[in-house]
């Protein structure tokens, strides 16, 4: 290092290169070997291209800040956008959940009502007794099984007065069989049962005097709801 | 430097005299390296930082940032045949709370505790004093005070602390419900209560099964916890750091082939018959004769898997699997098919019945005096006497021991002492020795059921071999299984085994049927079903002691199947000990079977086949013996008359 500062050879030889290169760009108009600072700087100073002020370069700044500002803007409310679904989301995770558990409590009450232990205390107060044998009527008409009435359990009075009804096969279809099949409903007076049956009330049953209607209210002894 | 070109030469030259610079040249090399060690220090640890430890300083700055949450999977529902739920999972949510958070200084009032305690009581239906103890606890931050309660019972607790925030703002209350959380529990409900309690089983604490179907398939209904990780930022997801989520795979749903309505039928009869009785429990099993599958399997006293916690221990089996008893009568079918099956005798082959048989140690009796009976094969069953199968099974071999071989080959391909296949948590094969373990009056014993041991449910299906006629299906108790991915599997069908012939499985029918038609002698007669043909038969066993190993009390029983003429269903009900009222199997499960039965053919609308009742002969008039049978036959009765009489 001190060797090369201490050489001022190639100090002096600089300029003169470098006036050299000028000279060969702009020959005759600034003579080599006149050349000063104040010339060098003028000179240069007319290299720099003279259209390039600020004017030119205002818009170019501006897109450029239009640009970023756009960006960030888009940045923010992109941002924003999702920012303001993930509170929906949660909001609505949150109302699904609600919905859900509503959903099972209704679920356990259905539940509750419909299962069997339920349902046959339901049935038992409302007069039912459990059915005996199954019978079966097939396509032809023919009963299979024999339907008799169950006894009526203790608690309620009976009624069976009118349930010799279900004859065994005098009439076929639709009188004594299928009545019989569901007797569960003799809990009940027996006027009651023929009230609820016959929905257009006694008197229409009298007045029609129809063979196929008394034999509807002779049905509703042994049949109760049948 | 920049500078330069606007000096005068002059003083520059000048200057080394008087003032030398050092030449800006090593400052700026010096300068240069310094930069360049200082950046390369900072590459290395750049490098370092990015490469070498980039995972671990990921995971510290992630481990604030991320959080990861699990999620369980939902336990696989248990349904009927029909689809009803028997066992399912709700939300519920533990109530737990941190006791820092309810001292003066974060509520500002002394007893905050207890105001706490008397709004949370009622809502968790828990003591008002517990609960203030707990929230007292000193140098805690975490009781619990309630488990698995409802949703709505939260939303309450959430109600009352906006209600209490309101008043602490207007400044006329405190907020003592700060401290309160919830801990996701889900709950497993049994819609049912006790139906079907004993198959079921039960899930524990810890949310694993504990018994039963629960605990044999845990693993299928437990599924496969997930969880999910995810940025959050004062406890919100952050939606653009992007999220990593293992979702769980719910649990696999059972079908099983319990129906719903046959099962409560079943629980109630037996429930009510063993009240009644007042013994020690009891068994009904109801199974299609022809698939093998379980329709109903009750038992009482049964328990309520809702509240398994509060159960005496003792009751949260499945006795039907689980009780080994000695079958009594109900096991002589099988001696009648050994004896119809070996052709040694026929359903008509006379038997002449003393009221004494002395065999081996001692003179075996059956379970009433009588004078000479004279029975038909037939007969002997459906009068249920004992003596009368000791002298059929002893046909079965030249020898007592040839025929204790036959016996016990009979006894074990129609499923005693082996595991009925259920593959259920705690079940019994039963006992059955070996035929050359078999003690001098065993031998004899067996033929009637006593000295071996068996479970409800084999010896049902015992009943459902004959039925289906000779071919025995394990029992199941799986019809399906529905996974995660929504597809309903079958369950694999048991290999179905021959055991007796067809023709020897329509014999034994006629002779059930006998039992119960025979207006005389028949001991089941209590359990026809009008417009039925019915098959079946009464057991009354002397019961061992479970305390003591000594018999004492007995095991009454009735087993049976119908349509006789098509089989559709088989019901075995047993009643151990029962101490009030009679303790024959006809008076006792007769009309437990009565009762299941004609439930049943309702619920599966099973039709009468409209044909007659069919009934063998019972006796037979002892002047034309003679002629009338085979040498089998006479075999036995010349026999028989060897003793006493």
């Amino acid at each position: 290092m001190s060797g090369g500062s201490g050489a001022p050879g190639p100090r002096p030889a600089r300029p003169a290169r470098r006036a050299g290169m000028t000279a060969g760009g702009a020959t005759g108009r600034y003579p080599a070997g006149t050349s000063t600072a104040q010339q060098r700087l003028a000179r240069l100073a007319a290299l720099v291209p003279r259209g390039s002020s600020s004017a030119a370069r205002t818009p170019f700044v501006l897109l450029i800040v239009v640009l970023l500002g756009a960006g960030m803007l888009a940045l923010l409310l992109l941002n924003a956008a999702l920012n303001e679904g993930s509170f929906e989301q949660a909001e609505l995770r949150r109302e699904t959940e609600e919905l859900a558990d509503e959903e099972q409590a209704l679920q356990a009450e259905v539940d509750a009502y419909s299962a069997p232990d339920t349902l046959a205390g339901m049935a038992r107060e409302l007069g039912m007794v459990p059915g005996g044998p199954p019978v079966f009527l097939d396509p032809e008409g023919e009963v299979l099984g024999s339907a008799e009435p169950v006894p009526v359990p203790p608690e309620p009075e009976a009624s069976p007065e009118e349930s010799p009804g279900p004859p065994d096969s005098p009439e076929p279809g639709e009188s004594g069989e299928p009545a019989g099949s569901e007797a569960p409903a003799s809990g009940e007076d027996p006027e009651d049962t023929g009230d609820a049956q016959a929905a257009g009330g006694p008197g229409d049953t009298g007045d029609t005097g129809d063979t196929g209607d008394t034999g509807d209210t002779g049905d509703t002894g042994p049949g109760g709801n049948g | 430097m920049s500078r330069a070109p606007s000096r005068a030469p002059a003083p520059r030259r000048s200057r080394p005299d008087d003032l030398r610079l050092g030449s800006p040249r090593p400052r700026l090399r010096m300068l240069s390296l310094g930069l360049t060690l200082v950046m390369l220090v900072f590459a290395v640890r750049l490098v370092h930082v990015q490469v070498v430890d980039a995972a671990a300083y990921t995971e510290q700055a992630s481990s604030n940032r991320y959080v990861t949450v699990p999620l369980a999977a939902q336990r696989g529902d248990i349904t009927d045949r029909n689809g009803t739920a028997l066992a399912t999972t709700v939300d519920a949510y533990d109530i737990i709370a941190d006791p820092t958070l309810f001292t003066r200084d974060i509520t500002g009032v002394d007893d905050a505790p207890e105001q706490a305690a008397a709004l949370l009581a009622p809502v968790l239906g828990e003591d008002e004093e517990e609960l203030a103890a707990l929230l007292a606890t000193p140098d805690s931050q975490y009781v619990l005070l309630a488990r698995q309660q409802t949703p709505q019972a939260w939303r309450q607790i959430t109600d009352l602390r906006r209600a209490l925030a309101e008043r602490a703002d207007a400044g006329t209350g405190h907020q003592v419900l700060t401290g309160v959380f919830r801990e996701p529990n889900p709950k497993r409900v049994y819609p049912g209560g006790d139906l079907a309690a004993g198959v079921l089983g039960f899930v524990n604490n810890e949310g694993r099964g504990g018994a039963g179907i629960e605990a044999q398939f845990d693993r299928e209904l437990a599924g496969q916890d997930g969880a999910i990780r995810y940025a959050q930022s004062g406890g919100r997801r952050v939606p653009t750091a992007g999220s990593h989520e293992q979702p769980p795979v719910p649990g696999t749903d059972l079908e099983l082939t319990i129906d719903r309505d046959i099962q409560w039928a079943a629980q109630r009869a037996i429930e009510a018959q063993v009240a009644e009785s007042v013994a020690d429990g009891g068994y009904v099993v109801v199974q299609d004769a022809r698939s093998g599958e379980v329709l109903a399997m009750a038992s009482a006293p049964g328990f309520d898997p809702n509240d398994y916690a509060a159960t005496d221990p003792a009751l949260l089996g499945n006795p039907a699997l689980q009780d080994a008893y000695e079958p009594g009568s109900t096991s002589k079918v099988i001696s009648m098919a050994a004896v119809l099956q070996e052709g040694v005798a026929g359903t008509g082959t006379h038997v002449t019945v003393p009221n004494r048989l002395p065999r081996a140690d001692r003179a075996f009796a059956d379970d009433h005096e009588h004078d000479t009976l004279h029975l038909t094969l037939a007969g002997v069953l459906a009068r249920s006497s004992n003596i009368g199968t000791i002298l059929a099974v002893e046909l079965l071999g030249d020898t007592q021991s040839e025929a204790n071989e036959v016996l016990h080959s009979y006894l074990t391909a129609f499923g005693f002492g082996r595991p009925t296949g259920l593959g259920f948590p705690g079940e019994t094969a039963g006992i059955l020795a070996d035929p050359g373990d078999w003690n001098a009056s065993q031998q004899y014993t067996v033929a009637f059921g006593q000295g071996l041991s068996v479970n409800a449910v084999q010896a049902a299906s015992v009943y459902s071999t004959v039925a289906n006629g000779g071919v025995r299906i394990a029992p199941t108790l799986i019809r399906g299984t529905t996974g995660a991915d929504g597809r309903y599997e079958p369950w694999p069908r048991p290999e179905p085994e021959r055991v007796i012939d067809e023709a020897t499985a329509d014999d034994l029918t006629a002779m059930l049927e006998t039992v119960v038609a025979d207006d005389e002698l028949g001991t089941g007669r209590i359990a026809r079903i009008d417009g039925y043909r019915v098959a079946g038969k009464t057991g009354t066993s002397n019961r061992v002691d479970p305390g003591t190993g000594r018999y004492r009390g007995y095991t009454s029983s009735f087993a049976g199947f119908a349509p006789a003429d098509d089989p559709r269903i088989t019901v075995y009900c047993a009643v151990q000990n029962p101490t009030e009222g009679p303790h024959s199997g006809s008076q006792v499960c007769g009309p437990v079977f009565k009762e299941v039965m004609e439930f049943s053919l309702k619920s599966l609308r099973v039709p009468p086949t409209g044909a007659e009742v069919r009934s063998l002969p019972a006796t037979f008039d002892p002047g034309d013996s003679a002629t009338a049978d085979a040498a089998a036959g006479g075999d036995a009765s010349r026999r028989e008359t060897d003793p006493e009489e």
